[in-house]
């Protein structure tokens, strides 16, 4: 079902082009044609100077390693209608990820035209995009992010056999960290050189995270079959799993730092990076706590204009309830198993992805089989919570 | 008249278009998070004085986040089920026969569920599977599936003039307007900044449609020109829920919001709150208003109480 979803969305702007656009100038052939005159079609005319600002966002090399659903959804939120979009999308063709260095040439030089044609008012959230903007090297990224991908997966397929390698990995992971930080002054000098250690510590740094995760998805499965004897092995195991993420998280911080040092982008996947780029609002609301180096909120984020409403007190308690693992005690009627392993499969498809593990809360919905995206449910829209269920 | 208490968290309340006295209530365990949920039939009492009394009531494995009143059949409502399933109930039924259907479709939850008031046969629901489903009572499977949303879909809203027309709100911003004749939505509406977590059509001129939205504002937009609002409503402090127009003033709106009021709008007049309501002491997330009766106006919240009462009285008098 998930992968015929992505063909659904996948069709649907295709669809739809044809009939609007016949719709501006004449009656389709359909059966049942709307009138061409019918309010309720949006019937202005494509304005060139909004498909020029699509084609530049959409020829930026970040936004081009970003899902198409993105892309649009971003578009579309800048008040563009569909024909604008997908005239855009005609002139800025598809590209696979092996795009060659030689767009890259023209793509930097107007990336800082589109980050003034596309930017808006900088929010709260997002830092000045100027630094991240124009400065990347577009070669050794590509390489560098198909490397860190291909060892997370290898990585992250052999989890079943990987359990026994925490205890050796993880003083290596610190003793790694410690050497990284220490090494800050001497990666500017030795830049070339340093570039492949750095890719090749980075996908280290991934396989060992990758190793983490597969503990954790060993860990899931386990919390399946789990009896109530074992429910304080479970608040071990998440004491444990905190304290892994805090050792990825440290680890990411510490790759950022030293990819600003030596010029290098980050191997956060572009939507994300685009939050900085165009200083406008990022293409799922409520991924501005995405933006990494400016810190994460462990509580209910802050976007920048709406403020939090105060939560019930009881809320909070059934929300940490739940977060333990607990049921509350007023469930009666059966609930189905769904949805309880989410917050463990997403700490292993974001450490796959090379991103910072997000707040627990947060539920992944697979869009399609390769790719993961961190969905927020939000029951209270700009609050994170968590839906989940488990077994009566 | 006294506010009917429920056991669960209350999630939205529907005046039956029927039945002047009934009205029907879905609500949610644990504020919806995790647990079962209920569906309650009230009849309201000719007298003021006269306490609310629950003529049937429906547990569900999972919250009830929305329901609809058939347009067709008297005693036909249909849930919005937090598990993705959508189910169909008969009051006229003995409560061992219901529900009448479980339509089991949708892959995230059912958020948002309206009743076609022209056609009469047909119900959209709208999901955070970032969906919209059309569905016809007879039929066990759905008519349509519209998949163009980039987030969760809050609500979907049938335009009372134009049987084939909705609209859309969703956690993308944005605010589509579909035809169920056209294969994709025919216009996009960047609506707010924030998340667009209610829409509703003025029942009176049927190119006036108003959003509500995270960012505290509720936004008045007519579609022949979409691009600037025709008025932004400020007053709420926190979230909007819920916004809807009056089936008997055309500019007169209803809305409810998490800082727990209910508030009546006039947007065609200077200062366009005409009313606030305070009586919730949590979150305010369901509100209606009365087809059959005028000024008659329902809330719930989930402070686990269920308000009725008559614009201009206080909600909270016995």
């Amino acid at each position: 079902m998930a992968g015929a979803s992505t063909d659904v969305k996948a069709e649907n702007p295709v669809d739809a082009e044809a009939p609007n656009e016949a719709n501006q100038t004449a009656p389709m052939g359909m059966d049942k044609p709307i009138s061409p005159s019918s309010v309720f079609v949006n019937s202005e005319p494509i304005r060139p100077e909004q498909v020029e600002n699509a084609v530049k966002f959409l020829s930026h090399p970040k936004v081009r390693g970003s899902p198409v659903m993105y892309r649009r959804s971003f578009l579309e939120k800048k008040g563009l209608t569909k024909e604008e979009i997908d005239e855009a999308f005609r002139r800025v063709p598809d590209p696979s990820p092996t795009v060659q260095a030689a767009q890259d040439a023209p793509a930097k030089t107007v990336s800082n035209a589109q980050a003034q044609a596309i930017g808006q008012v900088p929010q709260a959230t997002t830092p000045a995009p100027a630094g991240v903007a124009s400065t990347h090297v577009s070669g050794p990224r590509f390489h560098w992010t198909h490397a860190l991908y291909a060892i997370g997966i290898v990585a992250v397929s052999g989890a079943g056999t990987a359990v026994l390698f925490k205890s050796v990995v993880a003083p290596r992971l610190k003793s790694w960290v410690r050497k990284i930080t220490s090494e800050d002054e001497h990666d500017v000098a030795i830049k070339t050189g340093s570039k492949p250690s750095i890719a090749e510590e980075t996908a280290a740094a991934a396989k060992s995270a990758a190793d983490a995760a597969a503990q954790v998805a060993k860990a899931s499965q386990e919390l399946m079959t789990m009896s109530t004897g074992e429910r304080r092995n479970l608040r071990d195991l998440m004491d444990m799993l905190d304290a892994q993420l805090h050792e990825i998280r440290a680890m990411n911080f510490s790759i950022r730092k030293l990819e600003d040092q030596a010029n290098i982008s980050s191997a956060v996947p572009s939507y994300i990076q685009d939050s900085r780029v165009s200083s406008s609002k990022p293409y799922v609301n409520g991924k501005a706590e995405f933006d990494t180096l400016s810190g994460r909120s462990t509580s209910p984020p802050a976007l920048a204009k709406p403020s939090v409403p105060p939560h019930p007190k009881s809320y909070m308690e059934i929300m940490a309830m739940v977060q333990r693992g607990e049921r509350p005690p007023n469930v009666k009627v059966s609930c189905f198993f769904t949805d309880f392993l989410y917050p463990y499969q997403l700490c292993a498809g974001m450490v796959q992805r090379g991103e910072r593990p997000p707040n627990i809360f947060d539920i992944i919905v697979p869009i399609h089989q390769s790719e993961i995206l961190c969905r927020k449910l939000t029951i209270l829209p700009q609050i994170h919570t968590s839906r989940y269920q488990i077994p009566v | 008249m006294p506010a009917f208490k429920i056991p669960f968290n209350g999630y939205s309340v529907k005046f039956s278009p029927f039945y002047e006295n009934r009205l029907a209530v879905a609500t949610a365990q644990n504020f919806g998070i995790l647990g079962n949920g209920r569906v309650h039939v009230l009849s309201i009492p000719p007298s003021p004085g006269a306490p609310i009394v629950e003529t049937a009531a429906y547990d569900t494995a999972d919250a009830v986040y929305d329901l609809a009143w058939s347009e067709s059949h008297d005693s036909l409502l249909v849930a919005a089920i937090a598990d993705g399933s959508v189910k169909v109930y008969d009051t006229s039924l003995p409560p061992a026969s219901n529900p009448l259907r479980s339509l089991q479709e949708h892959t995230r939850e059912v958020h948002a569920v309206d009743y076609n008031p022209s056609r009469r046969d047909s119900f959209l629901t709208a999901s955070w599977d970032d969906s919209i489903k059309l569905w016809t009572v007879d039929r066990p499977i759905s008519v349509r599936t519209f998949k163009e949303h980039a987030y969760c879909v809050y609500a979907a809203a049938w335009n009372p003039r134009h049987a084939d027309v909705f609209a859309s709100a969703s956690g993308d911003c944005t605010v589509r307007v579909w035809d169920v004749r056209e294969p994709g939505s025919t216009m996009i509406i960047p609506a707010h900044d924030f998340e667009v977590l209610y829409t509703d059509w003025n029942k009176y001129d049927d190119c006036i449609l108003a959003t509500a939205s995270v960012d505290k504002s509720i936004r008045v937009w007519d579609v022949r020109s979409f691009r600037v609002p025709v008025t932004v409503l400020n007053g709420h402090n926190y979230a909007v829920r819920k916004v809807k127009f009056s089936p008997h003033r055309g500019s007169l709106m209803i809305s409810c919001s998490y800082d727990m009021t209910v508030c009546l709008w006039d947007y065609m007049v200077e200062d366009a709150l005409v009313g606030r309501y305070d009586h919730h002491t949590e979150f305010a997330v369901g509100v209606d208003m009365s087809v059959l009766v005028e000024g008659l106006l329902a809330s719930t919240g989930w402070d686990e109480l269920v308000y009725v009462w008559q614009h201009g009285t206080d909600p909270r008098a016995p």
